[in-house]
């Protein structure tokens, strides 16, 4: 009886560790990523290890649908990235090729508004469930529901119509735009989330049940993710750990046929503090670090060459996807003087004239930057139209420009004035506590003094200056003000919200009825509507001069400078992207500039 | 006495009912709300925009959100935070214990480093050991703890080079805190919390010890505490059982302070260590709006004051027999 026992217990206890070690099998038709995704030779990569990155800014929820942060964990943590592990992906080498990945085909009416995918059998989720249409439809639903407040409602919206998502079965995937859009197959490539898990739920209580979902207390057992990680564990305000989500391995496959990722899994610390972080970087005890400034470059570069880190550090790499500028207030009944001004274009021209972006980059940014003259980012290389004119640092071109508006003596203080004794004098407003915008902003102040222009420059609150740009109506309340954006699109790189009159980033030009004031912004509006509708990207491209053109004419941002894109990894870590081709379009939130299912311990 | 709590208890409505007042709308004082950042975002409509203000109440007048937030308080509801859509207290409770190890740790550092420091500088008064501490807790009171923090940092950073060891520099546990056994986890959290609590109470230590030792020398000259030399007591007696007694008291009043302090954090030495305290949380809070968070928080540290003040009145009776509560 015993012998009997001792033996079943042993059987069990070796099935249990032979178990543990059992594969799941590849399907058939995994998707194989290229080698050419990573700088890794041939069979250097190796399975298990964790990668440990930071977040300065704390997590608020593990639900896809209420995130807000970024990084954020479902998107970030779990997959890809928003956009970046959908039907389809860009290729690295080349943003503007799309590779099917989820889908295994797709197609495009002939004019252009019906995309339909074929979706690739036996995908599975990190708890075994099988990835089909349905996910994508139900996905669609909850993140379209006005009341469940997703980020991603707008992007389903072009010019207020509806983009619409059917399936028919489990592998076919239909989504048609109300117009052809360059945008597509990017909003296209949204990520599918598990409609066993969301969908009786929203059917059941509706958005206010989806929004109580997957937050920070939720029992990490009860996360599902479509991507190569899956939440293990959260500690408030200290860590996020994610371990390798075992079914993904089964449809995603190396180029030598190995289950993806190679990572076991990663781990996300929040370091309140830049310095801290650096700190932690210096000490080996996270991965990354995307420094931005001087200092923080030579603190990287000392420990590398005192042989205390081995790291990589490619300062000035690419520009980063941003940008800095200051604008004119053309509402501004209360005061007739400025607005007459501002509104001139000649005295737009002669403050872009004044603009000493050179130094700007070398005293606010350490030489960690490059000036630019148009909305569209430098790090979009084939995006710029290299014709068209700009108004670069030029003083004494700006008193031509000036004395042509009849400014042309100075007064007792060395200011500029005209035949009525009136000086050009206006206020110029930025967000308190950001050193580089308050920089800026009085470096601007001080050669515009020079040059006989008072401004003053009055930093307030983040929250005051938001209102004040997004303000509507007649007398809107500022002079000038020097902000930035970040973000945006790479397929069509203007705002949706900047360029046409009467949106709320149009920050020039925002009156009560919403009008355009004059020819240059109604063509301007017109090429971006056009632009957005071509599906070639030649034909795209020219329309994107065009526009750079007519908006380089029109000044109604004066741009300043876009600050430097500096990644830097320690080397530890393999994977990486090839260095030629190394941009801040290429760098994942969390991971940098590699692809995750492709990143690997040494 | 009874009678004096109870009086007590009452007083303190109205003053709390005060501080919810001034607390909410303070906070709805401040320009925009929460979602005024979304608002630069190119690629979130307005409506978008206008829509999650309604789902969180936001466009209400601002006097029903107070009653609003005033009926559910009173209920032991304390709103939903905008930023994690959770329940306040699920979210700031953890961060509050977190503080609490952090905070605890260094009150004890306080209490017992600074008190018998007080005593030797008073007992010793103008010796070589009494100067040495002067110099040293005048220094420790002119640098603000942060940037003590910042130096920190710096300094265990060049000795991890130097011996590689493994000090740690920032938060409360290591990466593979979840697989040590109880006595590793303890020990973890402790090597965590170190320095953080050292350099926290090293401005408090210096002013404490002063405070103390200037009490200790005013008790120390009188004329009681002469006779009890001159009846033969032994030093130690006068010091420990005469003296310090009495210098003690206006100790005891400050531990009032003690209960609140204990739970709202340790300001920004949490900040630059990165420690997952209540005060980078509650930092955020304001910036970003989270108005929940912050009146809600505000308001537990408004009650513990007043329970925490009461507390040190009842025990300043006991110890003072000079004390009657009528």
């Amino acid at each position: 009886m015993k012998k009997a026992l001792v033996a079943s217990a042993l059987v069990a206890v070796t099935s249990l560790v032979f178990a543990q070690d059992e594969q799941l099998e590849t399907i058939e038709n995994p998707f194989v990523h290229p080698a050419e995704w990573s700088s890794a030779a041939p069979g250097e990569a190796q399975s298990g290890g964790q990668f440990r990155s930071y977040s300065i800014s704390d997590f608020d929820s593990f639900n896809p649908f209420t995130v807000s942060s970024s990084p954020d964990l479902p998107n970030d943590g779990m997959t890809n990235g928003a956009g970046s592990n959908g039907l389809v992906r860009r290729n690295p080498n080349n943003l503007q090729e799309w590779v099917p990945y989820m889908a295994e085909s797709y197609e495009v009416s002939e004019d252009g508004t019906v995309y339909t995918f074929q979706i690739r059998q036996g995908m599975r989720f990190s708890d075994g469930e099988e990835i089909t249409a349905e996910d994508w439809v139900t996905t669609y639903e909850i993140t379209t529901d006005p009341d469940v407040g997703a980020n991603a409602y707008s992007n389903w919206f072009i010019e207020d119509e509806p983009i619409t998502v059917d399936s028919s079965g489990d592998y076919e995937l239909t989504i048609t735009f109300p117009q052809p859009d360059a945008g597509a197959l990017s909003i296209s490539s949204y990520t599918p989330w598990p409609a066993h898990v969301f969908g009786p739920v929203y059917e059941e209580g509706g958005a206010a049940a989806i929004t109580e979902m997957w937050t920070l207390s939720e029992d990490p057992a009860n996360f599902v993710s479509p991507g190569p990680f899956v939440p293990s564990a959260y500690t408030p305000g200290e860590r996020a750990t994610f371990t390798r989500s075992p079914y993904f391995g089964t449809w995603n496959v190396d180029s030598e046929g190995n289950q993806l990722p190679y990572l076991e899994g990663h781990a996300v610390t929040l370091v309140a503090d830049l310095n801290g972080a650096l700190a932690e970087y210096l000490g080996g005890n996270i991965d990354l670090f995307e420094p931005s400034t001087v200092e923080q470059i030579q603190q990287i570069q000392q420990a590398t060459e005192a042989g205390q880190l081995d790291a990589t550090l490619l300062p000035n790499k690419s520009g980063e996807a941003s940008s800095l500028w200051i604008t004119f207030n053309w509402n501004h009944a209360d005061a007739p003087f400025k607005q007459e001004l501002f509104r001139n274009q000649d005295f737009r021209y002669a403050m872009s004239h004044l603009v000493d972006r050179e130094a700007m980059v070398r005293l606010v940014y350490g030489g960690l930057a490059q000036p630019i003259y148009g909305g569209v980012y430098p790090v979009l290389e084939e995006w710029i139209d290299p014709e068209t004119p700009n108004y670069p640092y030029d003083p004494e071109r700006a008193a031509e420009l000036l004395a042509g508006l009849g400014f042309t003596e100075r007064d007792s203080e060395g200011y500029l004035i005209n035949e009525e004794g009136r000086r050009i004098s206006f206020n110029l407003v930025t967000n308190a506590g950001n050193d580089q915008r308050e920089q800026a902003a009085q470096i601007f102040a001080d050669t515009a003094r020079e040059a006989g222009v008072e401004v003053n420059v009055r930093p307030i609150a983040f929250e005051v200056l938001v209102n004040q740009l997004t303000a509507q109506g007649d007398e809107r309340g500022f002079d000038a003000i020097l902000l930035g954006l970040t973000g945006g699109d790479i397929d069509w790189p203007f705002g949706s919200n900047v360029v046409p009159c009467g949106t709320n980033l149009h920050a020039f030009n925002y009156p009560e009825d919403g009008e355009c004031l004059v020819t240059r912004e109604i063509s301007a509006e017109r090429l971006y509507y056009q632009g957005r509708r071509q599906l070639d990207l030649e034909e795209r491209r020219q329309t994107g001069f065009e526009l750079q053109r007519i908006e380089s004419e029109l000044q109604g941002f004066i741009y300043l400078v876009g600050p430097s894109y500096n990644p830097s990894w320690n080397n530890r870590i393999g994977g990486n992207y090839s260095e030629e081709i190394i941009t801040s379009l290429l760098s994942d939130a969390l991971f940098g500039p590699r692809s995750k299912e492709l990143t690997f311990v040494r | 006495m009874t009678a004096f709590i109870i009086r007590r208890l009452i007083n303190t409505i109205p003053t709390l009912f005060g501080c919810s007042l001034l607390i909410f709308f303070i906070t709805q004082a401040a320009p925009g709300d929460f979602l005024s950042a979304r608002l630069t975002d190119p690629n979130i409509r307005p409506e978008a925009i206008e829509n999650l203000r309604r789902n969180f109440g936001l466009d209400q007048p601002v006097y029903i959100q107070y009653f609003t937030w005033l009926g559910n308080l009173l209920q032991g509801d304390f709103g939903l935070s905008f930023t994690y859509r959770a329940p306040v207290l699920e979210v700031i409770i953890p961060r509050i214990i977190n503080s609490l190890y952090l905070v605890l740790l260094s009150t004890i550092f306080l209490y017992l480093i600074a008190i018998p420091l007080g005593i030797y500088g008073a007992v010793n008064q103008y010796s070589l050991g009494d100067k040495v501490t002067s110099v040293m807790s005048y220094f420790f009171l002119g640098i603000p703890s942060f940037f003590f923090a910042l130096i920190a940092i710096f300094v265990i950073l060049q000795i991890n080079f130097a011996t590689g060891w493994g000090i740690p520099l920032s938060g409360l546990t290591s990466p593979d805190h979840a697989e040590l056994g109880l006595v590793g986890k303890t020990l973890d959290i402790f090597g965590h919390i170190l320095v953080p609590a050292l350099i926290l109470v090293l401005g408090d230590i210096a002013s404490l010890s002063r405070y103390m030792r200037g009490q200790m020398l005013e008790y120390l000259g009188s004329d009681y505490i002469r006779t009890a030399r001159s009846k033969g007591l032994r030093e130690r007696t006068v010091i420990y059982k005469h003296t310090l007694r009495n210098a003690v008291i206006p100790f005891v009043a400050t531990i009032g302070g003690l209960l609140p302090a204990l739970f709202t954090g340790a300001g920004f030495v949490e900040v630059v260590f990165s420690y997952p305290g209540i005060t980078p949380m509650f930092l955020t809070a304001i910036t970003q709006q989270d108005i929940f968070i912050v009146t809600g928080f505000s308001i537990i540290t408004a009650v513990l004051l007043v329970v925490g003040n009461l507390l040190a009145d009842i025990l300043l009776g006991i110890v003072d027999p000079r004390i009657q509560y009528g």
